[in-house]
């Protein structure tokens, strides 16, 4: 296992700022997390398969929680603005914006 | 520690309904008859009824769990045929949580901080209410966007309950402070746990909340006294 200060500096943060500063608990955390990702990423794409504005603010909004809490501020404020726009935004564009966060969460924790 | 994720059934029974709604098994079938809930019968002549007029019938009274069963006291007693014995209550916890990270993350914690608690988990808030009748938790731990009842709604009616105020209540949420604001009927008064600060201020409400229930700890001579008391009477009763 990697020690504190070898680990991603949004990783440090993240776990000093949130987890109290214990790095296990932050990895056992980040792999369940990890698990779970594609789960959100087909809930969100029945979501938007069945036109279900609530369903893909949920999606977006359980993933800015989780997302911040990883210490991925820049993620999770992206996804912020895909739950707005699933409130308040034209449909095609909080569909855009869904497509370009799965795309970003894929590419930012190397989903297969 | 148990960790029961409720059911998440589109149909309900007519007893479940009562439960949840506090009201006559009666009452609930008339309800059935005039058409305020959507139900279809069994083989058998059983009423299921349906979780989607269940739920609109709810967020229309706004009153949806006026009834839930009464709370019992926190300890308690059963004298047996001359043996009696202390029955320790474990402190009960219900988190209404509809992410499976947080509920994870809940978990994890619990277990970690408060081995001793019983948490149980439910994943939306119908599931939450009936959860609530049937466990009538010490605490419960609720998201505030939930699917069907959102969690605002639910801590309406939960705290225009007399027999609520046995129950304490920590609220989550990932919304930011700019986005509470439809939401403050509901969170006023209660404690709020931003989520991503979930772990360093979850466990300190959570002891605010509980802490009373927390047995003492025994040391050993007075433990092996008490089995040594209890084994006596029981004993002398036989």
């Amino acid at each position: 296992m990697a020690a504190i200060d070898q680990l991603p500096a949004h990783e440090q943060e993240a776990i000093a700022v949130y987890f109290d500063g214990d790095a296990e608990f932050y990895r056992v955390f980040l792999a369940s997390a990890v698990q779970q990702f594609p789960a959100d990423l087909r809930e969100g794409d029945a979501a938007v398969q069945a036109g279900d504005v609530q369903a893909l603010r949920r999606a977006a909004h359980t993933l800015k929680g989780v997302l911040l809490t990883l210490g991925h501020a820049d993620l999770s404020a992206f996804a912020k603005t895909v739950e707005l726009a699933a409130q308040q935004a034209p449909w095609d564009e909080a569909v855009a914006g869904w497509r370009e966060l799965s795309a970003r969460l894929v590419a930012a924790f190397s989903l297969a | 520690m148990s960790n029961t994720e409720m059911s998440s059934s589109n149909y309900y029974t007519t007893l479940e309904v009562a439960k949840i709604l506090g009201m006559a098994v009666r009452s609930v079938q008339l309800m059935v008859d005039r058409g305020d809930l959507q139900a279809w019968k069994t083989p058998g002549g059983h009423r299921r009824i349906t979780r989607e007029s269940l739920e609109r019938w709810i967020q229309g009274s706004r009153a949806g769990v006026t009834g839930v069963a009464s709370f019992t006291g926190h300890t308690g007693e059963i004298r047996g045929p001359g043996r009696r014995r202390a029955i320790v209550h474990v402190p009960r916890v219900l988190l209404i949580e509809d992410s499976s990270h947080f509920q994870n993350l809940v978990t994890m914690l619990v277990k970690q901080k408060f081995p001793a608690v019983d948490l149980h988990v439910a994943n939306d808030g119908i599931s939450g209410l009936v959860s609530f009748g049937h466990l009538q938790p010490d605490l419960i731990i609720v998201d505030i966007l939930l699917p069907g009842i959102d969690g605002a709604t639910m801590i309406t009616g939960l705290r225009r309950h007399a027999l609520f105020g046995n129950c304490k209540l920590i609220v989550l949420t990932s919304l930011d402070e700019d986005q509470r604001a439809p939401y403050a009927f509901a969170l006023q008064g209660a404690d709020v746990v931003h989520k991503p600060k979930l772990v360093s201020e979850l466990p300190a409400l959570i002891d605010k909340a509980l802490g009373h229930l927390f047995a003492p700890a025994v040391s050993a001579d007075e433990g092996a006294d008490e089995a040594l008391a209890a084994d006596v009477e029981a004993a002398e009763a036989e």
